[in-house]
């Protein structure tokens, strides 16, 4: 009974802000159009990276270029429709802005998360896509698989930006910490992992997941493997569980800011 | 005995200019000494220097490594480590605030500012110097350290601190320069954070901050050596790296040249700009 309204009230969430996001055209596709110029100049730089030389420990520019597409697809969607989870989102709990979602009766934490948007997030969607398409030039199945995959890391990222958000509730502000680990996560999940020794790879798997956002995600789409996807897929939902705990942990410390506002 | 009256005329320009060094001289110590009162969040910045250095570093070991080659575009992995080290600095040194031009033009409060007795263009490049100054020194600190480490040597020696410095001091005047033109444009658009983005993006590829220019096709090269950009970045940092005594001249050439067609179109777009200017209000 709970799951299909749980499901509707997202699905009006992900509508209503994308709404938002284009209520202002002008700084819409410019905001989209300086991030797709961002990713843009990465890709470039790889380009001119491969150009010189050609395969790096194993990896060719089609492989960063599928890197970069999962990583800003990821991004994208996290970002763009879950503002909350971005290192801002501190500010929130620390301004005892939470009474807002508390005192309506929704799911809180979907509500809190989907209660900010990042307008130039779109453009990483946008991005991601359209270079995936134009460099990778899938076929349905691969287009499908990069699809999900990039769903996965959306969802990882989203648990974890959640999870760096809520150490608010124990540690106060915790916008600037959270600033430098988010950077850690967006940084090297926009690098081949083979580059990297053991002891970091590991530490890419665990504290900072973006082995599993990114890194196998791309060897999958390489080359279909059912494990590895199963892998993936058990990952995401252990983390948005322990996400999930986090944050109703956290939350039994909110103290209310007795704050009278109207959300926009 | 009376000393000899020296004639007004020939003292004052004197005195007048080392007044206006001492009133500058001012600007830049407070400014300087702003920065420092916050070591904290200098020093916390450079957490992204560490894993931006790290990453560089696992990706030059092992390209040098597959290529089987000592140098790469002429350099060697410390000298290359060095050459990243010295251009993020560079980069990630710009205060966050550099577009405050921008507001000020936005807000009307360039209209106080012209009213005080300095030049404003001077204000903010004394301003800029005090604050760039620790946050350039903190963020290369931190990451020449790490390229020491990872690459096991220094890559950087004596000639090349020399002749690195001078190429550094231009290259900071020619980006102030450049931002402040940028930041000039509030008088026509809007908002000009979209304009400095794209120059940022510029000297990350153009400017040579993560690839140096010996390693771009040779057209691309060509063009990068003649734009603005590779004279903020590339310039310095391989000044510092791979000093050329040769090349020292040519290079610090362009630089002058940059600064001086950047100087000019700042300056006319300031007084300009300055026409423009209407002041509402009290």
């Amino acid at each position: 009974m709970r799951l299909p309204s749980t499901a509707r009230f997202l699905g009006q969430l992900l509508w209503f802000n994308l709404r938002a996001a284009m209520a202002y055209r002008v700084g819409f596709i410019t905001s989209v159009g300086f991030m797709v110029i961002n990713d843009a100049m990465w890709i470039i730089f790889w380009s001119l990276f491969f150009s010189r030389f050609p395969v790096v420990r194993g990896w060719t520019l089609e492989d960063v270029v599928t890197l970069w597409a999962v990583a800003a697809t990821g991004y994208g969607v996290a970002w763009g429709f879950f503002g909350n989870v971005r290192p801002e989102g501190a500010r929130v709990i620390v301004s005892g802005r939470m009474d807002y979602y508390l005192s309506l009766p929704r799911n809180v934490l979907l509500h809190f998360i989907g209660g900010a948007i990042s307008v130039a997030s779109f453009g990483d969607i946008l991005f991601g896509l359209g270079v995936f398409a134009a460099v990778v030039r899938p076929d349905a199945a691969q287009l499908g698989l990069f699809i999900v995959l990039s769903l996965c890391a959306a969802v990882i990222l989203i648990s974890f930006g959640l999870m760096v958000v809520s150490l608010a509730f124990w540690a106060g502000n915790t916008e600037g910490l959270g600033l430098q680990i988010s950077n850690a996560l967006i940084t090297f999940s926009t690098y081949p992992l083979d580059l990297f020794s053991t002891s970091v790879k590991v530490m890419l798997f665990t504290i900072i997941p973006a082995g599993f956002a990114t890194y196998v995600p791309v060897t999958i789409i390489r080359e279909f493997d059912p494990f590895r996807f199963l892998i993936v897929v058990m990952f995401t939902a252990a983390l948005a569980a322990l996400a999930t705990t986090v944050f109703y942990t956290g939350l039994r410390r909110y103290e209310s800011g007795s704050l009278v506002a109207t959300q926009g | 005995m009376t000393a000899p009256a020296v004639p007004i005329g020939r003292r004052q320009p004197a005195g007048r200019l080392a007044l206006t060094a001492r009133k500058y001289a001012v600007v830049f110590r407070l400014s300087l000494m702003t920065q420092l009162a916050y070591p904290a969040e200098m020093w916390l910045r450079t957490i992204f220097v560490l894993i931006i250095m790290f990453i560089f570093s696992s990706l030059w070991h092992t390209t040098f490594k597959e290529m089987g080659q000592a140098t790469l575009g002429g350099l060697t992995l410390s000298q290359m480590l060095w050459y990243v080290a010295i251009t993020e600095s560079i980069l990630l040194s710009r205060p966050r605030d550099a577009m405050r031009i921008d507001e000020e033009v936005r807000t009307g409060q360039l209209a106080y500012q012209l009213a005080r007795p300095y030049n404003y263009l001077l204000y903010r490049f004394a301003q800029m110097w005090g604050e760039r100054l620790p946050r350039f020194l903190t963020t290369l600190a931190v990451a020449a350290a790490l390229a020491t480490l990872f690459s096991g040597d220094v890559g950087v020696s004596l000639s090349g601190l020399t002749m690195g410095l001078p190429a550094l001091v231009l290259a900071l005047a020619i980006d102030f320069l450049l931002v402040t033109t940028i930041s000039l444009l509030a008088f026509w658009v809007e908002d000009t954070a979209p304009f400095l983005f794209i120059y940022d993006r510029f000297l990350m590829i153009l400017g040579g901050m993560l690839l140096p220019l010996e390693l771009f096709p040779d057209v691309l090269e060509t063009i990068a050596r003649i734009l603005p950009f590779s004279a903020v970045v590339y310039v310095p940092a391989r000044m510092f790296v791979d000093p050329d005594g040769g090349r020292l001249a040519g290079l610090i050439a362009q630089q002058v040249i940059t600064l001086a067609v950047v100087a000019v179109v700042a300056l006319w777009l300031f007084r300009y700009a300055e026409r423009r200017l209407q002041s509402n209000g009290g």
